[in-house]
């Protein structure tokens, strides 16, 4: 378990990281946390000749308001966010999302951009971005370019960003006024990837009835789903045990998940259902608790 | 010493929560592993391990990897000859199969070692492995124990018919009446999940061959002297030549008691090359070569009557052995040492079992915690839980009305078990009162939450001291041991241990010096312990199995008594009185009645050594203040119980744990802070097995989980708090009353968490888990077994 020869260049900016990117092709890859990557070339599965790093450069740590949502640098390191107090008072989801990211230790190396361009798909991180309407800005020598989350995730590991570019920024939307969260997950410890996780945002008029609805899953296909579907059936309704059965019903069109040797397709079908009406009754009760 | 505690009986050294010797070196980051070892001109290993589970290799093309330039040697089976072979007088029918250093012809496991490479360091030697082709013709993969036994199977070695090394069948009693009148039959097929100890440090070794044709091995083992022995043994060298030394050892559970392919490998190497060579093994490596253990299929069987009394058992254990039989102790530990523990606390007479070690093409498995007894009693526990389920009646109630009670020691189990002493019946008083488990019971399952809180108990004895006794009672009829400790006063009267245990975890630095501050009537900090070098210590097998306190403890009482019996002959010469009026006491010795008359054992050591004018004459008493003793014990049985609470979604099949009570009786305990040390890490590991480790080979013998990303261990968060208690009943058979206390709650804990599980699920009927690990998915599969019933 040791990598293969490598070289090692340290970016003074993004654009410089795209320079060396454009002159080191497919055999190059950017450093940022290094909490996956440096275990994967350790088992020799990664293989890069040349390792962008990109966690030194000036203002790292970035969290700036847009107008109606926050923009953060995608070399912000996960924990920054996660103890944000802003944060943590305008997206208590998005926090609460990170909190499962692993370990607190791994938290305070791995970047909010290194998790979402990793594109694991039973981690958090990428369904948040679904839930938040996220923006991925990317830029390489050619310039800049932004995808929405939705055509973001391509299949496992894959995204949206080619080997000449760079993710420089996620921009999270706030939701609505009015709003409730909720945020379940099924990991076989403390730490660990979610078997199936899910998570909801709900928004109320004043009679009750839900204007918006968000809902993301992960740990159930290729890649992080969003259940429109399941949002539908919200959408001019009131909250009952029933709608959110009916509602919650309504992801199974959207999975696709596999088994492996902790649990099998089938059960994360099954428990993706049952997360996703505990996610909803929570963002339910939590919009009551505000109104 | 305001912070030592005294436990209730305690006399001056024994008894006593005394801290670590061993803990300020560890906690500060000194304590120096194998791999903090560096030797000038070392040069490091990596191998070439097989990529199939079982297959020819036809060809293996060295030429680029040689070519490599900073390539120093590649060793193969060509190079290399030879293997370990198991003791054939372990069992009468053991069928010898030799573990080749180098695979050769063919590849038996994944994993399985075909090249060494010597490179400068383990990166460079990496990228040659990474040059080295190997052309494989796969062969069938047997993969199951049933099928590798059936007729026309393929065959791990073709010597080996039915791909089965060893059988063994045991009848006592009447098992047909038994059955024949039971108002209950319970059979189940239980399989338990193949796990590894997966210690924090994983094995490593440093060879050193010097021009003196001596040899040093550092090795991170639990077995520093049988590994001189079988290096001498398997390599022909001269034994007085090589010297074993395992420094700190991160921790070895049994796994590190075996003797591995790449401990012979690197001496050869060393003496080849002329060079010190260092190979210390990444997780990788470790999942797919160390030992691994506790894969069982096991049908059993359990007859009762209507009021709950167990008439007999009936097991059918089948050990998943691997690819080789692991020297030394050669696979047959899980299946036959499993079934010689069944009875338990049980005091049924009748019983019928048959064991059979079977190969498949894995890695190795062998000794772990618990050995062969983890599957075997989880077979037997989910067996009664089953039965008290059926008969409605409270499994506590069940142990109570079948367990051997007090008055009947020593017993004689349905397996031939001589159990010493014990009082099975208090330590279940205690745990049930501890855990609140009656009135738990009572309330209903369904919880506020959602969940449904699940109450277990499980109740163990234990094989301890494991010496010849104790192994031919489990199951291993010709193994001798060999023990021995070495007691030596030095002229300033500070005293050295020198020991044939050796600790990695179990604080033996701590609790010999205790043992020989008590017994000798020195101060404990005038006490060294020197263990883990084969030049500086006495003989003996090593600490495992739960033997190092009772045997351990025992060659320093004996050493200890004799220095002790010395040194009191010549005070009563020196201080002109009778050796039977003297007390020695902290290091000063007394006139009984008359303390005024005293001198201290520095004193007289120097007297001893230095001052023939005052000493006696040294015909009569040799001034050698000296030592070394042997101890073989009678077996001793320690027993505790376990009670586990959790909550269980129903849902998702996810369980937390809220509570463990742990009571264990292990003989007079020698330092209880320790003893609580064993119970804790033992019930993190039981709760591993329970609900979390498996290694997962798939059909084409593929493991898919090497790693600690998928090998879940239980981590800080998977754990509750574990209330402990002790019941003490001393062991009337060996020096100091001390029992064992290693492998508890790997006889135990997950049998309650089993039992919890179907506490929590008996809403739904009766469905009891017939597998380990129990987890999210073998939860939703057991809920839907009750509802496809319907």
């Amino acid at each position: 378990m040791k990598p293969c020869t490598f070289e090692y260049h340290r970016a003074e900016n993004l654009q410089h990281a795209c320079e060396l990117l454009d002159s080191c092709g497919d055999d190059s890859k950017i450093l940022a946390g290094g909490q996956t990557l440096i275990a994967m070339m350790n088992f020799r599965l990664a293989r890069p000749k040349l390792l962008i790093d990109i966690s030194n450069i000036a203002d790292r740590n970035q969290i700036v308001d847009e107008d109606g949502g926050i923009r953060i640098r995608a070399t912000t390191i996960q924990r920054f966010v996660e103890t944000s107090a802003p944060m943590r008072q305008r997206f208590p989801l998005l926090c609460h999302a990170i909190e499962h990211v692993a370990h607190f230790q791994i938290r305070n190396k791995g970047t909010i951009g290194g998790n979402l361009v990793n594109a694991d798909p039973a981690s958090e991180l990428p369904a948040m971005s679904l839930a938040f309407d996220a923006e991925f800005e990317i830029i390489s020598l050619e310039g800049r370019r932004t995808v929405p989350a939705s055509d973001f995730f391509v299949t496992y590991y894959t995204t949206a960003v080619a080997a000449n570019e760079v993710l420089s920024s996620i921009r999270f939307a706030e939701p609505p006024k009015n709003s409730g969260w909720g945020f379940h997950e099924v990991a076989r410890r403390a730490g660990d990837y979610a078997l199936a996780g899910s998570s909801a945002i709900v928004t109320l008029d004043s009679a009750g009835k839900c204007t918006r609805a968000r809902i993301a899953l992960f740990g159930v296909a290729a890649t992080p789903v969003r259940a429109t579907a399941a949002e539908d059936v919200l959408i001019g309704q009131t909250y009952s045990e029933d709608l959110v059965q009916a509602s919650a019903r309504n992801v199974q069109s959207v999975l696709d998940p596999e088994g492996d040797v902790h649990v099998t397709a089938a059960y994360r079908r099954s428990v993706a259902e049952v997360l996703t009406v505990r996610a909803l009754d929570d963002a339910f009760r939590r919009v009551k608790a505000v109104g | 010493m305001s912070t030592v505690a005294r436990m209730k009986g305690a006399t001056k050294h024994i008894g006593i929560s005394r801290k670590r010797t061993e803990d300020p070196l560890i906690l500060m980051g000194k304590a120096k592993y194998v791999d903090d070892i560096s030797l000038p001109g070392q040069v490091e290993v990596a191998f070439l391990r097989s990529s199939h589970a079982h297959a020819d290799i036809t060809r293996v093309n060295l030429a680029k990897a040689k070519a490599h330039p900073d390539c120093i040697k590649i060793v193969t089976a060509a190079e290399m000859h030879g293997g370990t072979v198991t003791y054939s007088d372990h069992q009468g029918n053991l069928q010898p199969i030799e573990t080749p250093f180098f695979a050769g012809e063919k590849v038996r496991f994944v994993g399985e070692i075909i090249a060494a490479v010597v490179a400068p360091n383990r990166y460079i030697a990496e990228d040659i492995v990474d040059l080295i082709e190997v052309e494989y013709e796969a062969l069938p993969v047997i993969f199951d124990v049933e099928e590798a036994m059936r007729p026309g199977a393929a065959l791990v070695h073709e010597e080996i018919l039915g791909n089965c090394f060893f059988s063994d069948k045991f009848n006592k009693g009447d098992i047909d009446k038994a059955f024949r009148e039971a108002d209950l039959i319970v059979k189940e097929t239980i399989k338990t999940g193949r796990t590894s100890a997966a210690p924090m440090e994983t094995r490593g070794v440093i060879a050193h061959w010097e021009w003196d044709d001596t040899l040093t091995v550092w090795s991170s083992t639990q077995t520093p002297y049988p590994l001189r022995t079988n290096i001498a043994r398997f390599l022909h060298w001269p034994e007085q030549n090589i010297r074993v030394i395992a420094p700190q050892v991160g921790g070895g559970f049994g796994q590190k008691a075996h003797l591995f392919p790449e401990e012979f490998i690197l001496p050869w190497i060393s003496k080849d090359i002329r060079k010190p060579v260092k190979w210390i093994e990444d997780r990788r490596e470790h999942f797919l070569a160390a030992a691994q253990a506790k894969q069982q299929t096991l049908h059993i069987e359990l007859a009762a009557k209507k009021d709950g009394t167990i008439l007999g058992l009936k097991n059918k254990a089948i050990g998943d052995c691997g690819a080789y039989s692991m020297f030394p102790w050669g696979g047959i530990i899980e299946p036959a040492v499993g079934n010689s523990g069944l009875p338990g606390a049980f005091n049924f007479k009748n019983i019928q079992y048959e064991s059979f070690a079977v190969l498949t093409n894995k890695m190795c498995t062998s000794a772990y915690r618990g050995v062969g007894w983890s599957a075997a009693v989880f077979a037997r526990e989910m067996a009664v839980t089953k039965a008290a389920l059926q008969l409605k009646i409270d499994i506590a109630d069940i142990y109570y009305r079948n367990f051997i009670k007090k008055d009947e020691f020593p017993f004689l189990s349905a397996t031939n078990q001589t159990y010493d002493s014990g009082d099975y019946h208090r330590v279940l008083d205690k745990c049930l009162e501890m855990s609140d488990y009656r009135r738990l019971k009572a309330q209903p399952r369904a919880l506020q939450n959602g969940k449904l809180r699940g109450i277990g108990i499980s109740f163990f004895v234990e094989p301890t001291a494991w010496g010849s006794r104790v192994a031919e009672e489990s199951g291993y009829r010709g193994i001798t041991t060999h023990d021995s400790a070495t007691v030596e006063m030095d002229p300033t009267g500070t005293v050295t241990v020198k020991s044939g245990q050796f600790g990695h975890g179990q604080g033996p630095k701590t609790t010999m010096a205790q043992v020989c501050a008590e017994t000798l009537g020195v101060r404990f900090e005038d006490i060294r312990v020197l263990e883990g070098d084969t030049a500086t210590g006495s003989y003996g097998m090593g600490t495992f199995a739960s033997r190092s306190g009772v045997i351990g403890g025992g060659t320093v009482i004996r050493a200890a008594n004799d220095v002790r019996n010395k040194l009191l002959k010549i005070a009563a010469h020196v201080m002109e009185a009778n050796a039977a009026d003297l007390i020695i006491d902290e290091g000063v010795v007394y006139v009984k009645g008359s303390p005024d008359r005293h001198m201290t054992v520095r004193e007289l050591a120097h007297i001893t050594y230095f001052d023939r004018f005052r000493r006696p004459n040294t015909d009569e008493v040799e001034p050698i203040l000296s030592s070394t003793r042997h101890y073989d014990p009678p077996e001793t049985y320690a027993n505790g119980s376990h009670c586990v609470v959790l909550e269980l979604d129903p849902q998702t099949g996810k369980i937390d744990i809220t509570r463990i009570v742990a009571v264990e009786d292990c003989g007079v305990m020698i330092n209880p802070q320790i003893v609580e040390g064993q119970m804790k890490g033992g019930i993190g590991q039981g709760i591993g097995m329970a609900m979390l480790e498996s290694l997962e080979y798939d059909k084409n013998g593929q493991l898919n989980n090497a790693s600690f990303m998928d090998f879940l261990v239980p981590n800080a968060s998977s754990l509750p708090d574990i209330d402990c208690a002790h019941i003490v009943t001393p062991s009337p058979v060996t020096d100091g009353g001390f029992k064992g206390c290693g492998e508890a709650a790997m006889l135990s804990v997950h049998c309650a968490f089993g039992n919890a599980v179907a506490d929590a699920l008996s809403v739904y009927g009766i469905l009891v888990p017939t597998s380990t690990p129990i987890g999210p998915q073998q939860v939703m599969d057991l809920i839907r077994s009750a509802n496809a019933e319907h």
